[in-house]
């Protein structure tokens, strides 16, 4: 490289920077630049945001960074102006997001224990939650879910069937010729496996919600069972991304972090839902300080 | 340009309100210069909060929230207004040096500084740094001070510093960051912007004007 294009790469490094900084603020950052051709560059730019989270218990300001790689590139020429697109940034911003939120997601879902204390505890979604337990324990227990107790419980609940779909669906029954709802092997091995009613219902009903459970939010309309795991998907965040399992926090530190990923929720509203959460006993307080229990 | 006197401080006052987190080491800035120019001002950190999108992610158009801000000055009959200033050397920013300038940095500045980041009430911790140190984010940090000609620069983190702060701390030459002018350019080499704040006499008159007007007729009335 001669000096007078390792100068230019200085200048064009400074302009860059200068132009993301001052048009586009602090968490757009350059983090490539090449020449490609003469006065032509390739550019990458990275995403970075870093927050803050205080242990009330260490009294440790934790300083950590989300950070989206390439999150944009383009190539520029030298003296050319830096206009970014801002609706196809911000989409790749909000799409690594969505990634982050979708793991963490699948992370909660994936933890029996806590799913089965999510919808054990809160009342909401138990209210919901009732249909399969009434539908797995009588399969459990006898084998059969008679066809008029279906068509019984049908006339009062008219999505009653998606629920009964979606057990025969898992493959935890199936009809027989007069339609009545008959366990299948898949059920009985389970109950083998796990000789207590209870477990084997709780074990069915884990895998129906890890497996199903957008069908379960968005067709059986059991969206409190989100707004809950949305919250907790944030601190498994914390627990399993950032290494900050061990971590009290305030409710409106914590607050901060739910911001980062989930659609504005109102901040009495997000603390009513985490003292449900303490009730509930999926989170633990301390004087005030959250964590995660489970 | 005058030449630069053999070292220069002013006496930064903690503003009434601070954000503790990463996101308002500019908002803070903004407080400091505020509560500097015009102790009495009435904004607040939610109106600034509210005016840069502090909860918001992603990216937006930064020089239309800057002029969001000087109209709020305006509103507030500040006659000063904030621009996204460029510099070449240090000397051109000591120039600004009669009230604190919030000048850019890469983050690699905290590995210089972090040593006086120390508190009874919080200890901070960076983990091992180099996700945060090693990318190419910005950090700003306050200029209010200079001696040996201005080859020792003196600073105060709006972040790190200025929410744990006395305004004793804040006037102790010991508990300021100090950058000699190489670290300070390894931290600035690829910016070298800082936020320019301007006095507008023209708008000072016609405030002035605007005031006596309102109090002739506050005394007719």
């Amino acid at each position: 490289m001669t000096i007078e294009s390792d100068n230019r790469m200085e200048n064009m490094m400074i302009e860059i920077n200068r132009a993301l900084l001052h048009n586009y603020g602090n968490n757009i950052v350059l983090s490539k630049l090449k020449e490609s051709s003469l006065n032509e560059y390739n550019l990458e730019l990275d995403y970075n945001k870093i927050f803050h989270i205080k242990d009330e218990k260490t009294k440790t300001l934790f300083v950590r960074n989300i950070k989206f790689n390439k999150i944009f590139g383009s190539k520029l020429k030298f003296n050319e102006k830096l206009e970014l697109p801002l609706d196809e940034v911000n989409s790749a911003i909000l799409s690594e997001y969505d990634q982050i939120k979708n793991n963490i997601i699948h992370r909660v879902l994936s933890r029996k224990e806590l799913v089965l204390s999510l919808i054990k505890n809160t009342h909401i979604s138990m209210a919901f939650m009732n249909k399969f337990y009434t539908l797995l324990n009588q399969l459990v227990i006898n084998d059969i879910f008679y066809v008029h107790t279906i068509e019984e419980l049908r006339s009062k609940n008219n999505n009653f069937d998606k629920y009964v779909n979606l057990i025969l669906e898992e493959g935890f029954a199936e009809l027989d010729s007069n339609n009545n709802l008959i366990s299948t092997n898949k059920l009985k091995l389970l109950f083998k496996n796990k000789k207590e009613i209870k477990d084997t219902v709780d074990e069915a009903l884990f895998i129906l919600i890890k497996n199903h459970y957008d069908y379960i939010i968005y067709d059986l309309n059991i969206h409190t069972l989100k707004t809950y795991v949305n919250i907790v998907s944030c601190l498994v965040y914390l627990n399993e991304y950032m290494k900050l399992g061990d971590i009290k926090m305030k409710v409106q530190d914590f607050y901060r972090v739910y911001l980062t990923f989930y659609r504005k929720v109102d901040f009495d509203k997000f603390r009513e839902r985490v003292n449900n959460l303490v009730y509930s006993n999926v989170i633990m307080s301390d004087n005030g300080a959250i964590s995660l229990t489970v | 340009m005058s030449s630069l006197t053999e070292s220069k401080f002013i006496t930064l006052k903690k503003p009434k309100e601070t954000i503790e987190d990463f996101q308002g080491c500019g908002i803070n800035s903004l407080l400091t210069l505020l509560q500097h120019i015009e102790p009495n001002h009435q904004i607040s950190a939610d109106d600034c909060k509210r005016i840069f999108d502090y909860d918001k992610d992603g990216i937006s158009e930064q020089r239309y929230k800057f002029n969001n801000f000087n109209n709020l000055l305006k509103d507030n009959k500040i006659s000063y207004k904030i621009y996204m200033g460029t510099f070449n050397s240090h000397q051109e920013i000591l120039k600004f040096l009669n009230h604190p300038v919030p000048v850019y940095f890469s983050m690699k500045v905290i590995n210089f500084i972090k040593d006086k980041f120390k508190y009874s009430q919080i200890n901070i911790n960076f983990g091992d740094g180099k996700s945060l140190f090693e990318n190419p984010n910005h950090h700003l940090l306050l200029l209010v001070g200079y001696e040996e000609s201005g080859s020792k620069l003196y600073f105060v983190d709006p972040v790190y510093q200025l929410p744990y702060y006395s305004n004793k701390d804040l006037s102790t030459k010991e508990k300021l960051c100090v950058l000699d002018t190489k670290q300070f350019y390894e931290c600035v080499k690829h910016i070298k912007s800082f936020m320019e704040l301007r006095f507008h006499q023209k708008l000072e008159k016609s405030y002035k004007k605007e005031k006596k007007k309102n109090e002739k007729q506050s005394k007719l009335g």
